[in-house]
């Protein structure tokens, strides 16, 4: 590189500076970076100066106000002297020093620097003496002018310079060189600069001119270079460029400056831009020479700035300032308007852009890959398209003919592109050889061609910009059309529409579809074309378009050849569905679809069917549990037979569903990149569902459609059925079905049994419980179901035993224990029939006040079936009034009490009550009334006592059985008849004659008149027999007394054997323990039946104690109490 | 394709790109006396394409203008995000002379129209626009604002 380093004199006096040294002063400065103070406040710098070492000679010192060159004038002056004592010194060196100065600062220099070559030896004389200011350098540095500033720094010793053991001094000269080029450096730079901008002043000037300029200006930038200040040196070719681009922006509206007119002028070649060094300096020389082109001076300018991008570290620059350079010079080429031959530019750009990245690719790695790859995807597709441009210039894309105008258009073309740069490099293939490759034939123009295109593609895709490498998808698929190989182009097409067609750019869809079309059309894919002419005519814009994909579709469809197989396309694009909703009809099981449909086609379409498939999801029907039910209402299910045949109602839950469903969980969850496109119409499959809606030879007319479709649920299908799919079958091999309902519709189906139950009348006026006796209103409530009860069927009600029923409706009629009725009109499914019924059930011989449970059954037929159906509620009722019998004796006499207890709040009278002997001997014992005819009222806490008296002639004559009869009538509630119902209850009566009667007494002893306590009393009991003949001979006593009253002396109990005695008489001595009246111990007799005589002693223990029955003893003394007094009391007798 | 130079007027194209980067209204605004060309094609291609640089300079700037995001021949693409980057608005146009203070306040208008007009409860978002009134509004911004 033609760059003047920054020059050093030097002066020799008596001495000759080696040469050693001056190569190692030379190598050895850039070596240290020093810091660089700048002028105008600008940050400071660690500099890297270089120098050259030049003889000082008088041509040095020329005045410095016209520059040629930056470093033209020397920038430091040393002089360089041996002296080893003083007086040498004073003798001949001094002078020539003094004079060397006075010339330098005469021409006002003032970098200088004195180097004195001292030996060792004089160096240990002069540390010997004591006066350090005695030696040849302060005598040098005091000999200084006045006016020197830093005089001391002016002068520097050296001791065997080339001795590493002197290092010390040298780096110190080292130093003091550097940082006095350096301020002579700055100091230079900042007077060029002023140079340069005053010269940049002149720009306007008619003689100025841009080239010479340029090269002044490069001047800093080298300096900069040279530095190490790379940015600087960037910033000076930055402006340079920018001078440059103004001028030609200014070029368009002012006269063009002669120098511009000259560039533009030559253009005659098109050298690529080159990278390397070699190249670009030709360049420079070009331009100092003012020979250089438009593009010279721009693949110059473009070469330096890349270079110093890549010695800054900066390579993704060089990459992101490409593209604007290259478009910018092609802008520049057309404002100035050269005149090249076509497609020169295109040649230019695509050498230019293929270095750059060549050059790029060399320096990115994996870690700046994605930086890169957003500046270099530009260079890509700028590449590529200037290759087009060029491929169609030449005649060398697919459908165009290589003429002999095209070979000499190529020819020209590769003339003007120079000699290879590259030409010795075989790593790869450089730019020019493949631009001439491609070039030569169409074979290998394409191959350029696809493999830029797949490079520049890939790269979008790399940095996400999918639009950008689908739109270049897009002109390879054209390019593959023309290539007759739509095969290939299709792929691209259809990622292209599917990007369209999710973002929904219609006029983009509509277009690219329109190419798929050609594709397909081509490739005779039947299926497709069809489908496409269908989407063609849905969404072209004008009206005749569509008419005329319409009729291409039509006209496909009936050409149709049947023994291919049928085949399915997709609906939602062609005939969006609006709305669905589905409704149950008023017949039973039927549902109604209503579909909207719009219809984007310009004409009607005749379809043959419509078909909305279900899908059924069995599901056990979910019985309703009514809270409104009873306990007492039973429900049986009807015999499976029937519900076989007879029409189920089917009942749906609406579309309010909660959750989320997806019906293409498939196509969610697909990549969204990946290559299948949205609406493959393979995946659509009829499919093979049994439930479906349909309606057959409809038109769609253009606009939305409404149409109603029905479907009938087969019978003991209770489930789930969710709408799938619909279906519009043009013919019978062509259909259109819908991808994805834009709602999710489904109902449920079930199916309930009939079902019977018994309900009370609620009023308030009567009681809420069923009573028996009495004349009752319920209603039966028949719960259709889901079944469908015709007309005329006849129900036959059956009432369990001991109730009788009547319909309410039927007022002269008996009560019986089955009713009839026929059906007058027909039920629906769930409605509820009420069957009003009066039911009486007789009240029983009831003793306790317990509900009785009944039944109801009711039988149905169908009409025209065998079987009948029952179904039966059961309900409860409680008695009106119960009764008890109660017998009493008195001595001899015998009395039977009746007690009618009420068990309701109804009151009940009760008449002419009677009592009745059952199988009894007329006369032997006759029953005698003690009421009279009285009525009696009875309801619940009121009961009715009734009495009569058995009075037996013969005392064997004994009643078995005694019925009890009265007559009865509700006094409250909606009976208002008088009729008198019967009541009867019998009785069983046990041998209640009496056979054994006891009297007790307690006496005082003997003189005493009262029982007092603590003194012995006497109980004397009499025990009686009142019949003769007795069954059981012995009897047995036991007296019995509270343990608190009294104490029994004695044996208490004892057996009285068969006599022929009537009358026994015992006695007891008892001592009363407490006072008061006290109750007489009790006695109590029992039928003693002594073990057999044969087993005399050992089974004793097996005598059998029996109880009299009830009225077989009489007590006369029951309930007896007898006065006890304290032991000094009196005694009072009862 | 005619140019600019063709006839004095400028050649617009305004469109709003919902959440799945689909079209949600378009506007074409033409300052040309004669409106014998159809560039809507055109116009959604570049749009279309513009996405892709949208979407990058999205994330360079703290800014909902973008300013100038893409050219194309004589087109000039300007873009403009709304709150959280789900609606963008672009507008190509073909004018030198249109400045982009006039284009911000464009922009800025717009996006506040179309804000108003999402806040309509029945208008379901990122769906096309469908109204006479935001046509009308948006029809007066264009004049207002584009030479």
């Amino acid at each position: 590189m033609e760059i003047c380093k920054p020059i050093v004199t030097y002066t020799e006096k008596d001495i000759a500076i080696p040469e050693q040294l001056k190569a190692n002063i030379v190598h050895d400065i850039p070596q240290e970076g020093i810091e660089w103070q700048r002028s105008y406040g600008r940050s400071v710098k660690t500099v890297f100066l270089e120098a050259q070492l030049v003889s000082f000679c008088d041509d040095h010192l020329q005045d410095a106000s016209v520059f040629n060159n930056l470093f033209e004038k020397p920038l430091l002056h040393t002089f360089w002297l041996e002296c080893y004592d003083i007086d040498t010194y004073k003798i001949s060196v001094r002078d020539e020093l003094i004079s060397w100065i006075a010339r330098l600062q005469k021409h006002g220099v003032v970098d200088w620097l004195v180097i004195v070559f001292e030996s060792a030896e004089s160096r240990k004389i002069n540390k010997s003496k004591l006066l350090s200011r005695s030696s040849v350098v302060d005598k040098i540095k005091a000999d200084f002018p006045q006016n020197v500033k830093n005089a001391a720094e002016r002068c520097v010793s050296l001791t065997d310079p080339l001795n590493p053991k002197s290092n010390e001094a040298y780096q110190q000269l080292l130093q003091r060189i550097r940082s006095l080029l350096s301020n002579a450096c700055s100091r230079q730079l900042s007077k060029y600069e002023d140079f340069i901008r005053m010269q940049r002043e002149n720009r306007n000037s008619r003689d100025w001119n841009f080239f010479r300029f340029f090269i002044m200006q490069e001047q800093l930038a080298f300096a900069f270079e040279m530095f190490g200040l790379f940015d600087e040196a960037l910033v000076q070719y930055d402006e340079l460029d920018a001078l440059f681009s103004q001028f030609v922006l200014n070029s368009n509206v002012g006269g063009i400056p002669v120098w511009l007119k000259n560039l533009s002028e030559r253009c005659d070649v098109w050298h690529g831009l080159c990278l390397s060094k070699s190249v670009y300096t030709t360049l420079r020389n070009k331009i100092k020479d003012e020979s250089a082109n438009l593009l010279d001076l721009r693949n110059y300018l473009f070469a330096r700035q890349c270079e110093l991008l890549l010695l800054h570290n900066k390579p993704w620059e060089v990459a992101s300032r490409s593209l604007p350079f290259l478009q910018n010079c092609v802008n520049e080429l057309n404002l100035i308007e050269v005149d090249l031959t076509e497609g020169a530019v295109a040649c230019w750009v695509f050498l230019s852009a293929l270095e750059i990245l060549q050059k790029c690719e060399r320096y990115s790695d994996s870690s700046q890959m994605e930086t890169y790859s957003r500046f270099t995807v530009g260079l890509w597709a700028y590449a590529r398209k200037k290759l087009e441009e060029l491929g169609i210039l030449c005649g060398l894309m697919p459908d165009m003919s290589l003429t002999s105008d095209c070979l000499i258009k190529v020819v020209t073309l590769i003339a003007g592109m120079g000699q290879d740069p590259h030409s010795g490099d075989e790593s790869q293939p450089s730019p020019q050889m493949r631009l001439k490759e491609a070039l030569s034939k169409p074979e290998s123009f394409l191959k350029q061609y696809l493999e830029i295109s797949e490079l520049t593609m890939g790269t979008y895709k790399h940095i996400g910009h999918l639009r950008f490498a689908k739109l270049i998808g897009k002109e390879l698929a054209f390019l593959y059309m023309k290539l007759n190989e739509h095969q290939k182009s299709l792929p691209f097409l259809l990622d292209l529409e599917k990007t369209y067609l999710i973002e929904k750019w219609s006029t983009l869809l509509m277009d690219i579809r329109k190419y798929i079309l050609k594709c397909y059309e081509i490739l005779n894919d039947y299926k497709k074309q069809v489908r496409y002419n269908c989407l063609l005519a849905a969404t072209s814009m004008t009206e005749t378009c569509q008419s005329e994909f319409l009729e291409k579709a039509k006209k496909l469809v009936d050409e149709y050849e049947p023994s291919e197989e049928s085949f399915v396309m997709n609906m939602d694009e062609i005939f969006p569905i609006i709305s669905l909703s589905v409704s149950r009809k008023e017949s039973l099981s039927t549902f109604e679809l209503v579909l909207k449909i719009e219809s984007k086609l310009c004409q009607p379409v005749h379809f043959e069917r419509l078909i909305a498939f279900l899908h059924y999801e069995p599901q056990k029907p979910v019985r309703k549990s009514n809270k409104s039910e009873s306990n007492c209402c039973s429900l049986q299910k009807a015999s499976k037979s029937h519900s076989e045949d007879i029409p189920t109602f089917l009942t749906f839950t609406s579309s309010v569903g909660v959750g989320v469903q997806c019906p293409n969980i498939t196509k969610c969850l697909k990549r969204s990149d990946s290559q299948g496109t949205l609406n493959l119409d393979g995946d659509l499959q009829k499919p093979d569902l049994s439930d479906y809606f349909s309606l057959s030879n409809i038109s769609l007319n253009p606009g939305i459609n409404e149409f109603h479709l029905t479907f009938e649920s087969p019978s003991r299908k209770c489930g789930i059925y969710s709408l799938t799919q619909l279906y519009l079958d043009w013919n019978d091999h062509v259909s259109f079905a819908s991808l994805a309902l834009p709602t999710h519709v489904c109902f449920e189906v079930i199916s309930e049994e009939p079902r019977l139950k018994v309900m009370r009348p609620m009023t308030l006026s009567e009681p809420t419980d069923l009573i028996s006796g009495l004349l009752q209103r319920i209603s039966l409530e028949l719960g259709c179901g889901s079944y469908n009860f015709v007309e005329g069927t006849l129900f036959n009600i059956r009432a369990s035993r001991g109730l009788k029923i009547k319909l309410e409706t039927e007022v002269d009629c008996m009560m019986g224990d089955e009713v009839s009725l026929v059906l007058k009109s027909t039920l629906k499914p769930f409605d509820i029939y009420t069957i009003p019924l009066i039911v009486f059930a007789s009240l029983c011989n009831q003793k306790d006040a317990s509900a009785t449970e009944y039944q109801i059954s009711l039988n149905y037929r169908f009409p025209g079936f065998e079987n009948s159906t029952k179904l039966i509620a059961a309900f409860h009722m409680i008695p009106s009034f119960i009764s008890t019998m109660k017998l009493h004796t008195l001595n001899k006499r015998k009395l039977v009490e009746i007690l009618v207890n009420g068990i309701t709040n109804s009151r009940f009278e009760l008449i002419s009550a009677d009592l009745h002997l059952v199988e009894a001997k007329d006369g032997d014992v006759e029953i005698k009334s003690l009421i009279g005819p009285k009525t009696f009222v009875v309801k619940k806490d009121q009961t009715a006592h009734l009495l009569w008296e058995l009075i037996s002639e013969n005392s064997n004559a004994t009643a078995k059985s005694i019925l009890f009869e009265v007559k009865y009538k509700p006094l409250d509630g909606l009976n208002p008849n008088t009729e008198l119902y019967d009541y009867t209850c019998d009785f069983k009566l046990n041998d209640y004659h009496t056979q054994y009667s006891i009297r007790a007494t307690v006496e005082a002893q003997k003189g005493h008149e009262f029982c007092r306590v603590g003194s012995l009393c006497h109980l004397y009991v009499i025990i009686e027999r009142l019949v003769s003949s007795i069954s059981f001979p012995s009897i047995m006593y036991e007296v019995i007394a509270d343990g608190s009253f009294w104490n029994i002396s004695g044996r208490t109990a004892g057996v009285l054997n068969e006599t022929s005695e009537n009358v026994f008489k015992l006695s007891f001595e008892i001592l009363p323990l407490t006072t008061g009246f006290l109750p007489l111990p009790s006695i109590r007799l029992s039928k003693y039946i002594a073990c057999e005589k044969q087993s005399t002693n050992a089974n004793v223990a097996e005598a059998k104690l029996v109880a009299f029955d009830t009225g077989q003893v009489y007590n006369w003394s029951r309930g007896l109490q007898i006065n006890v007094l304290p032991s000094s009391g009196l005694i009072i007798a009862e | 394709m005619t140019t600019a130079s063709s006839g004095f007027g400028f050649n617009y194209y305004i469109v709003l790109i919902g959440k799945s980067d689909n079209p949600i209204y378009e506007l074409e605004y033409s300052t040309k006396g004669d409106k014998s060309v159809d560039h809507k094609y055109l116009s959604q291609f570049i749009a279309h394409a513009a996405l892709d640089l949208v979407e990058e300079y999205l994330f360079t700037t703290n800014s909902m203008y973008l300013k100038v995001v893409d050219k194309f021949n004589e087109f000039f693409v300007n873009a403009f995000v709304g709150a959280q980057s789900s609606v963008k608005f672009l507008l190509l146009h073909d004018s030198s002379r249109v400045d982009e203070s006039a284009l911000k306040s464009f922009f800025t208008d717009l996006y506040e129209l179309y804000c108003k007009f999402a806040l309509n409860p029945l208008y379901e978002h990122h769906t096309v626009i469908k109204s006479t009134v935001f046509d009308k509004k948006a029809q007066n911004l264009a004049k207002k604002y584009l030479p």
